[in-house]
Formats: C-alpha cells, structure tokens, sequence
C-alpha cells in the first residue's frame, strides 16, 4: 500500500472512531434525558393530588339534581337548638376535601338555610334543592352568560329532625355520641345532599363514605366528615361545570335580567 | 325674579330625576335576586317551578329484605289509586299527599279495611311540584302492593273514615304492579330488594309476601 493511502486510511478509522465515541456519549446523554424526564414526570405525579377515583369503588351522583353555580355558599341555621358548633364542622369538613365550592357561616346571603322540622320523622333529614327556575331572575343569563333555569340551584333547605322519633337527640343516644357529633356528622350528610350526592347503598368500611347512612356508625373508628369517596364523587357530579365568582359575575345585571 | 323660578323648578327637576332614578336602582337590585338574602324569605309555595327533595332515613331504619318489610309493616294490602289530596304545610314550607287507596286484599293487618289514606312526602300543587329524588309520586289509577303501619306523627290532621298510614321504609314499602302485572320498586329501595324484586310477576311476589308471613 502506498503511504498516502495508508495516511488516508488512517485518518478514516480514526474520524470513524471518533464519530462513534461521540455517537455513544450522544445516546447516553440521550438515554440519561429520557430517565430523567420519565423520573420527573413521576415525581410531578406523585405531588399531584390527583382523583381518589382509583382507590373509590362506590358511585352515588344524583343526576337530575341541579348544580351551585357561584364559588361560594353561606348557611344559616334559623332553629333552636345549640347547631352551630356541629354545622360549622361539618361545612370545614367539606371545604377540606374540595375548594370548589366553598361553605362559610351566614354574613349576608341565605344560600343553605337549615332548619328544625320534627314532623320529618321516622327520618333524620330532608334536603330541598330549589332552582332558578322559581326566582326573580327565572331563565335570564346572569352577567357570566349562564341561564338562571332549572339546572342552577338558588336555595338548598335542609330540615333536621331533633326531638321526633330517630331524631338528633335520639340517634346521640342510640349511638353513644355527643350531640355536637351527631349534628356534624348528619349536617355533612346532608350537604353532601346539597352537592348532588345520593345515599351510598349499604356499609363499606374500606370504601368508606359519609353519604352512606351507616357506613359513619359502623366502621371503627365512627367519623362524622366527607371522606376521600366523598371527594371523588363531588369531584364527579361537578364534572364539565365551571363556576363562577358571585362579585365579579353572579349577579343578573339590569341588561341580562329584564 | 323669573330667572329665580326657573332655577328653582330645575333643581326640583333635578332632585326628581336623581330620587326616580336611585328608587328604580333599589327596585331593579330588590328585582334582580338570584341570591336569597336572609331575613327575606322566599315565597311559598311558589307559582311555579320543580323544588326537588333527597330524604336521609335513620341508621338501620332501613328495610333491605322483603322479611323485614313485612315484619315492620302492621299492613300489607294490594289496592289502587283512588284520589290524592296535596296539603301544605307552611311552617316547614313542604308538600305533603294525602293518597287515598281503595284496598282489594289485605295480605297483613285488619282485614275489614276497605279505604286507606297514605302520606307520601312531595306533591303537586298548581305549577309548583315538589318532586322526591328516591320515589315516584303516585297516581290516580296506579295499583300498589303497600307496606306500611299508621301514622303516629303528632300534629297530623285526621281523616274522617279512613285508616291514616305511612308507608314502611318511606319509599321502600311501596311496590308498583304495572299493567302487565310486572312489580317495580321504587330507584331508592335497597339493592338487593331491587335485585330480587324488581320486574317479577304479582304472583310471584304475593306468594314471596305469604312465605314471609309464615311463622318460622
């Protein structure tokens, strides 16, 4: 072989060599990206507080009910009895499972008015969901453009049973727990109720689910707050519905109203 | 002295126009409620519209088994629809029905009734319906295979002639025979009623209802 040539195969395995030294530590950098992107998008999913829908075998969204259009509802108890430490827990309890739709205690509005009504007996509770379809604004668009109809609730009423048979007073006794506790764990019944939850058929323990009329009774330890089912079927029954915030755009204003 | 008069009647006009103005604000915010506001009830019953109900039954009140709906129920008949009469009860602003049934058999309880009346919670009062979520409100016409015990609840008006009576389990007590003598329970009765019940025959069911009604 002629020197030249020798020199120019030379050059060619080395620039071969070359190209595939570099070619390698381009697939390994190319490797090491992918691990590390697949190794961040766990750890994004793992902070995610994603649905709880993986872990809840139970479905109980009523639904024909109508929604809560506005961000934030306000209660009032307009009875006798001492309610308000019971119905202020059961409201936290809510608002610690979602922040969708957010319960406070009465400043001005009477969005969830909650009253006594022994003549409800043999039953605990009855919750009422009254639609925009009765109100002064009935089937106008409210500032945001939604339709005041049927489908968006104007008032939820909740009637407690206290002194009749199965009533408040009774169930505390029957069940060994204060009245505060029952209060709380029959008010976040019932407002789960007012969020387009049914009652959850039968007991389940692993499942467990406050919209079930046994489940908080049975299961050790009893509980009186909306659980991680609870959540998920909230976070179901609100699926595809945006609402809006009252002050910027709830309110029907003279040109949408009339 | 007239320029005085006509500045006079303009600041009249003014204070006209600014107090018919700030009235029909206050009239069109008073209006425009689509939010109640507390201390302003709102009126009832309504002249029209759809309020519709969920009830929550006590722990353990509730019957799952056909045994256990006939051993809570002191009556079990087979009757029709005869009449339904809404009444209002303003201080818990709901509806109640009274259903007046026509009984062709009594599977349990005292036979020699012939006429029944039973309360469903809900009704339909002009434009304005109050429609429970867990049962059908029923009809005239409608037969029915009911379980149920009287109604004790205070305060509830009589009815001259007729046995007053609630339904077992609320919803779970009242069993609709369609025309094709096909039985339908109510969307809230426990599933397993459901399961076993639910688009059986009559007979079949009656003669469930007798087995259960033996002694052990």
């Amino acid at each position: 072989m002629r020197p030249a040539a020798q020199k120019h195969n030379q050059r060619m395995s080395q620039s071969k060599r070359r190209r595939s030294q570099s070619s390698d530590w381009r697939s390994k950098i190319r490797s090491l990206a992918v691990k590390q992107s697949i190794l961040l998008l766990v750890s994004v999913c793992l902070m995610l507080p994603g649905p709880v829908s993986a872990a809840c075998s139970r479905s109980y969204v009523l639904g024909s009910t109508p929604y809560y259009l506005w961000t934030e509802q306000e209660w009032t108890y307009s009875g006798s009895h001492s309610a308000g430490t019971g119905i202020s827990n059961a409201a936290a309890g809510w608002n610690s499972v979602q922040s969708r739709i957010t319960l406070s205690g009465h400043t001005f509005y009477d969005d969830v008015h909650i009253s006594d009504d022994d003549s409800i007996a043999p039953l605990e509770g009855i919750t009422s969901w009254i639609t925009q379809d009765q109100a002064n604004c009935a089937n106008t668009l409210d500032a945001c453009g939604t339709c005041l109809d049927s489908s968006i609730l104007q008032q939820v009423r909740i009637r407690l049973n206290w002194g009749g048979t199965n009533g408040i007073t009774a169930t505390a006794s029957t069940l060994g727990w204060t009245t505060d506790q029952t209060v709380e764990e029959i008010m976040s019944h019932e407002l789960g109720h007012a969020y387009r939850l049914d009652n959850a058929s039968g007991t389940n323990c692993t499942d467990r689910s406050i919209m079930s009329v046994t489940d908080p009774a049975s299961c050790t330890p009893n509980f009186f707050v909306p659980q991680s089912c609870d959540a998920d079927n909230f976070t179901s029954a609100y699926s595809g519905w945006t609402q809006e915030d009252y002050g910027s755009c709830g309110q029907c204003g003279a040109n949408s109203c009339f | 002295m007239n320029n005085h008069r006509a500045l006079k009647a303009k600041r009249l006009t003014h204070k006209t126009v600014l107090l018919l103005f700030i009235m029909s604000l206050a009239a069109a915010w008073s209006n425009a409620q689509s939010r109640p506001i507390r201390g302003q009830e709102l009126p009832w019953p309504p002249a029209k519209g759809t309020t519709s109900f969920v009830l929550t039954p006590a722990p353990g009140t509730e019957p799952s088994t056909l045994k256990q709906l006939v051993d809570t129920s002191s009556l079990i008949i087979d009757g029709l629809v005869e009449s339904l009469s809404v009444r209002q009860i303003p201080q818990a602003q709901r509806l109640e029905t009274d259903v007046k049934f026509r009984v062709l058999r009594v599977l349990k309880g005292p036979a020699a009734a012939a006429t029944l009346v039973v309360t469903q919670r809900g009704g339909i009062l002009g434009g304005y319906t109050e429609q429970p979520t867990q049962y059908a409100l029923m009809k005239v016409g409608e037969r029915y295979i009911l379980f149920a015990s009287d109604d004790k609840r205070p305060g509830i008006p009589p009815v001259t002639g007729n046995l007053r009576v609630l339904i077992t389990g609320e919803w779970a007590g009242n069993m609709r025979v369609a025309a094709d003598n096909t039985v339908h329970l109510s969307s809230g009765a426990a599933s397993d009623l459901r399961r076993q019940y639910e688009g059986i025959s009559v007979d079949q069911l009656l003669s469930a209802i007798a087995t259960s009604l033996k002694p052990q």
